[in-house]
């Protein structure tokens, strides 16, 4: 009620009007800040108790595994992109980076070249190097500039196997994502273990992570205090394709090989876990900890409308409400008038 | 049945708001006559804004009634629009135009359907209209087609008034009530008798002979001057109410606001000291192009030099310019001998500059970044980090809650946002993030912008401890008693050069108008 007033982005409703009166009356029947923070949870676990009570094969160590292994790819390509988020920026290039390192690492399995598939991270970073710098320092919008790199990627994609599927050979990279090192522990949950640990201390706990917040508060405060924003937001996307070439090569070993459109539904499903989390695209407030709120909403979705045998069709019918629903109540619209 | 009085225009009752754990309003009750000018003063946080937004709609109280010319307001159906509607227009202390919108269309926003047949807007007849009311109020300066972007703050104020009584004629309301929040707290001198002028031709011009005002400002000596009646609120209640403003003076009101009198050295002028060190900060022949031309002068460890000019004497852009955010055209700028003319605002930073700015919202604060954070966002390595990459948050905790403490910051701790506080302590969090980083040379752009009158006395304080400590000090600022009282030199700016050096002992300060003589 406090702040659900406002419609600019960046005060508070006792100091500032609305720009467009109408919202404040139907905005301020949303609920508190506090409990608007805990739907994302409560929505988890009303999703959880919902899809027990209807298949008994739900809520069972094998298939929580499932889960595990199934989610991690998104988990991974998702917090890339949630730091860029956190800055106010967005990536639409995760897909096409993801897909591009996959398309490489099969090509290069096949002619033999296997030794330098795990260095193919790099060219998502590098991917991600080009997008910080046009971001950055040629200052373009990132919205645009990473949906003119997502075509360009794809397109690089695309060309290297003409449009088909090229099988990965290289049975070391898909043990080390399919595999099962411990015991029953999947690799992927390992991987996605890895890559929350290393998102939420960068965000946390580095000057880094706070330089983003701070860029996604206030751009020009964060400049004023003397932080390095250029610098920061390059690194930003460093880490955004880097993740999402990780999650390319992730990929291509679950498929068993590559294909051209292999990244593209994650982009979406990406930007979705981000948001549905709480972090909003205005920048500033949310952050790693919400995205993995948002990526185990939407896998529970998924796997639990499999298991208890809904027709496919419904699936993005339910992910798509679930998205909009979880958005309606998290998101502080006060903050987020830029994204109309 | 409840007695109806037609001379009220607004009677607040028994108003309470909650902000989690802060009381914003206790119990508030408050009336405002037909045609009356009603004043609010108060500390930061006592409330003012509040009971602004619960008048204006933006808040609807947890508790409490609001009656509007004898009829109580149904609360579930009070909105923002719906009281301007009523004729309850609220000025904001942060303004609320649109930059991108020329005059006119600012001024009838949300109301353009009165414009509009068969679904076109008359934008001829609207800016026909919005002409006249510029002229009958504030002459032919500001012209109706122009860009707010373009206009001053002195001028988008006066344009945000105008604009209440536009839309009060258009809606054929003749007794509007305009709320104002600290209208002139970022006012330049020559702009605050353009403005005080204006609400004389208010409220004597006859369609609006029965408009009132309920008038929140820091400045005492305006509300006392314009206010018919003053409420005193402290701590979310009315603590005092001063009906007869003529034989009050301002330290009357101080007394009632603070509960002690006012400090009989209120600049501290016992503590001005008269030795310094060595040079600190350094101009030579300084120019920014269309700011300001060939500004010299130094500023020694332990020196408070004040600058002031009205607007468009480039004064906040030469503290721009120092501290890095524009580029520096011709001339040098040195600190503590190391040339910084062509330096980033962040190898300022680490040569010691500290720069508080002028619009708080824009450039000073991040609203939703936790007030801590907001303090060590300088100096991240030296007050938050235990090593160079990582942040230490026990550290960062306490360097801000020491802060917290120097400033007296109203806040129930140290992790509330900057947007759940009120302006006066947002204000003190900027300074807070200066002393933070440990600034050797600060450049304050009104640095009481909206602080109230005892915690400026604080602030002052705090100035004086630091030019003790050896800090030198640009002070930028408006308000000729603290730039006399506070300075060891003036330095007055006109039209982007400098037209006068004053030094400024105590003891033997110059008058105020010797100052201004030198501004206009
Ligand atoms: N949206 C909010 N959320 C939480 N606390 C709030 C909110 N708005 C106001 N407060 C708190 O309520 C109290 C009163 O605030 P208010 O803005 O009315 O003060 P004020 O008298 O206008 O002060 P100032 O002179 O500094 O502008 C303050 O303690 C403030 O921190
Ligand atoms: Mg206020």
């Amino acid at each position: 009620m406090t702040n659900s007033h406002v419609s600019t982005p960046v005060d508070r409703s006792s100091e500032r009007p609305p720009e467009h009166a109408a919202i404040s009356s139907r905005a301020s029947r949303l609920p508190r800040p506090a409990v608007r923070q805990l739907v994302p949870y409560a929505a988890l676990v009303a999703l959880l108790a919902f899809f027990t009570t209807q298949s008994a094969n739900f809520l069972t160590v094998t298939n929580i595994l499932v889960m595990a292994q199934s989610a991690s790819i998104l988990m991974v390509i998702a917090l890339g992109a949630t730091l860029v988020v956190v800055a106010g920026s967005v990536d639409l290039s995760v897909g096409a980076v993801a897909t591009i390192v996959g398309v490489l690492a099969a090509h290069l399995s096949q002619q033999g070249h296997t030794s330098s598939i795990w260095l193919l991270v790099l060219v998502g970073a590098l991917c991600g190097l080009v997008n910080g710098i046009l971001v950055a320092y040629v200052r373009l919008p990132s919205f645009l500039v990473t949906l003119g790199t997502m075509f360009i990627f794809g397109g690089i994609a695309a060309k290297i196997t003409g449009g088909y599927f090229v099988s990965l050979n290289y049975p070391s990279l898909s043990e080390a994502v399919n595999g099962k090192p411990i015991g029953q522990i999947p690799a992927g949950l390992l991987w996605m273990v890895v890559a929350i640990a290393v998102s939420a201390f960068l965000a946390y706990r580095t000057v880094f992570g706070r330089r983003v917040y701070a860029i996604g508060g206030n751009e020009k405060v964060a400049k004023l205090a003397g932080q390095p924003v250029e610098r920061t937001k390059v690194w930003m996307f460093v880490f955004s394709g880097l993740l999402a070439g990780f999650g390319g090569l992730m990929l291509v070993a679950r498929a068993g090989g590559s294909s051209p459109d292999m990244g593209e539904p994650f982009l979406l499903t990406a930007i979705a876990a981000i948001v549905m989390g709480g972090t909003s695209l205005n920048g500033g407030v949310g952050g790693p900890a919400r995205t993995i709120v948002g990526v185990v909403i939407i896998e529970v979705l998924t796997n639990g409308l499999i298991i208890i045998g809904a027709d496919p069709y419904y699936q993005n019918i339910a992910l798509g409400s679930v998205i909009i629903c979880a958005v309606i109540v998290t998101i502080k619209r006060s903050e987020m008038a830029a994204i109309k | 049945m409840v007695e109806v009085h037609e001379d009220l225009i607004v009677e607040l009752q028994d108003a309470t708001q909650t902000f989690g754990v802060v009381r914003a309003l206790d119990g508030v009750s408050i009336k405002v006559g037909k045609g009356e000018f009603v004043g609010l003063a108060g500390e930061n946080g006592a409330g003012k804004s509040t009971v602004l937004s619960v008048l204006s709609g933006l808040i609807r109280p947890d508790a409490g009634t609001i009656r509007l010319r004898g009829h109580e307001v149904p609360q579930r159906d009070w909105s923002f629009h719906k009281a301007n509607l009523a004729g309850v227009f609220r000025i904001y202390q942060e303004q609320a135009l649109l930059p991108n919108l020329s005059v006119y269309e600012n001024m009838y926003l949300g109301h353009e359907n009165l414009f509009s047949r068969a679904g076109t807007i008359n934008r001829r007849r609207m800016r026909a209209l919005a002409r006249q009311h510029m002229e009958e109020f504030v002459g032919r300066s500001i012209d109706p087609g122009a860009l707010v972007g373009g206009l001053s703050w002195g001028e988008r104020q006066l344009v945000e008034i105008v604009r209440a009584f536009a839309i009060a004629s258009l809606l054929e309301i003749r007794s509007p009530l305009i709320l104002l929040d600290e209208p002139t707290a970022a006012m330049t001198h020559d702009d605050l008798e353009a403005f005080y002028s204006l609400l004389g031709r208010m409220r004597t011009q006859a369609t609006f002979e029965e408009a009132s005002f309920l008038l929140v400002s820091h400045r005492l000596d305006e509300v006392l001057r314009l206010s018919d009646r003053v409420y005193v609120m402290k701590d979310g209640r009315v603590v005092d109410e001063v009906t007869d403003t003529g034989s009050v003076d301002e330290a009357d009101l101080h007394a009632a606001m603070v509960g002690r009198a006012r400090a009989h050295n209120y600049y501290c002028e016992d503590r001005q000291r008269s030795s310094f060190g060595r040079e600190s900060i350094q101009l030579r022949n300084l120019s920014v192009k269309n700011a300001f031309q060939d500004v010299s002068f130094e500023v020694h460890e332990g020196e408070i030099v004040g600058v002031g000019g009205v607007t468009g004497s480039g004064k906040s852009e030469l503290g721009r310019a120092l501290a890095g955010l524009s580029p520096i055209d011709s001339g040098t700028l040195g600190i503590h001998g190391h040339d910084v003319t062509n330096s980033s605002v962040g190898e300022r930073i680490g040569k010691g500059i500290g720069y508080v700015p002028l619009d708080r919202h824009s450039e000073g604060i991040i609203l939703y970044l936790p007030i801590d954070l907001n303090m060590t966002l300088s100096a991240l390595r030296q007050s938050a980090t235990t090593g160079r990459f990582i942040l230490s948050r026990t550290k960062e905790r306490a360097t801000a809650t020491q802060a917290m403490k120097r400033f007296a910051i109203r806040a129930p701790n140290c992790t509330v946002k900057p947007a759940d506080l009120s302006g006066g302590n947002q204000q003190k969090v900027v300074m807070a993030r200066s002393l933070v980083a440990d600034s050797t040379v600060l450049i304050l752009d009104h640095p009481t912008r909206g602080v109230d009158a005892g915690a400026k006395h604080e602030i002052y304080q705090l100035l004086r401890d630091l030019a003790d400590r050896g800090v030198a000090i640009i002070m930028i600022t408006d308000e000729l008693p603290e730039l006399i009282g506070l300075s060891n030199r003036i330095v007055v700016m006109r039209g982007g050069v400098v037209t006068q050096e004053t030094l400024s002992p105590a003891g033997a300060k110059p008058s105020e108008e010797d100052i201004v003589k030198a501004l206009v």
